[in-house]
């Protein structure tokens, strides 16, 4: 018996993604497969496996991705599949162990900032040339420019995600001036 | 010899350690899980990013791979060692140091 279930999650809410797919995976449901705001699960043990996204350094089907992606499964996790580069890992795991990808602060900070440099390029893209075309418009005598407020809002929604992620980041930069 | 190389992380003291005999990824997470006494769990992305930086550094090598083998073994070059030394040594003064001025 399979079960599909439509979910929508921003990319600064993986944590709460992977919260999610530990739920479901603590009901007896694992994740099979995963698409665009698409979710596949399958009957499992209750509470067998944990997850962990990973926003990936290059695309899914590039070699260095395979090299890591097989890395990672030679540690005893497995790879589900992905949705853009996002990667979705699951491991079994005994009771009281966690799953992590990043152990140490170091990495965790460069990790937090390659997914805020894309979502921080995104906002400032987005904010560019919604003031261009607001300013355009503008000089053509027409003074609201939907397509350039959209622009505007989207970059502010995005900045939003942004800052999400990049205070957890700074705390962990701040702990890091302490402690390895 | 570098006296002043500044410290190393936990994670690349004890994979440097794991590497003196020559090992394989998942290989290196136990014993650094056994040599911590459960203390440090590596976690492989981590473990990934440490060893391709190692490789660039020169501190390792990967051993050429084994036929029917997906798992690639590194093991530690004369350099790591001699890095390795030399963060003992600073280790030393800080330990020696600590427990001077402390009394213990």
């Amino acid at each position: 018996m399979k079960k599909t279930i439509h979910k929508l999650f921003w990319a600064w809410q993986f944590e709460e993604e992977e919260k999610w797919l530990n739920e479901m995976a603590a009901e007896g449901w694992v994740l099979t497969d995963v698409g665009y705001c698409r979710y596949e699960f399958e009957p499992c043990e209750k509470g067998e496996y944990q997850y962990k996204l990973e926003y990936l350094a290059n695309r899914p089907g590039d070699k260095h991705s395979l090299k890591y992606i097989n890395f990672i499964e030679e540690t005893g996790a497995e790879y589900v599949g992905n949705c853009l580069k996002w990667a979705y890992f699951r491991k079994k795991v005994a009771e009281g162990e966690i799953f992590d990808i990043y152990s140490d602060r170091n990495s965790k900070i460069k990790y937090f900032e390659r997914i805020t440099g894309v979502i921080g390029g995104l906002a400032i893209a987005n904010l560019i040339i919604g003031v261009v075309n607001v300013i355009i418009a503008l000089f053509d005598g027409q003074f609201v420019n939907m397509m350039g407020i959209l622009n505007i809002v989207l970059a502010a929604f995005l900045y939003g995600g942004y800052k999400k992620i990049n205070n957890k980041c700074n705390t962990i930069v701040q702990e890091h001036t302490l402690f390895e | 010899m570098a006296n002043n190389q500044g410290a190393l992380t936990e994670a690349v003291y004890y994979i440097l350690l794991s590497l003196v005999k020559s090992n394989h990824g998942y290989g290196i997470m136990q014993n650094v899980q056994q040599l911590s006494n459960g203390r440090i769990t590596l976690a492989a992305g981590t473990l990934y990013g440490a060893i391709n930086t190692l490789l660039d550094k020169g501190w390792i090598e990967a051993l050429p791979e084994i036929k029917d083998s997906r798992k690639k073994e590194y093991v530690i070059t004369a350099t790591g060692t001699e890095v390795l030394k030399t963060e003992i040594n600073r280790l030393e003064e800080l330990l020696i140091n600590g427990k001077n001025i402390l009394g213990e």
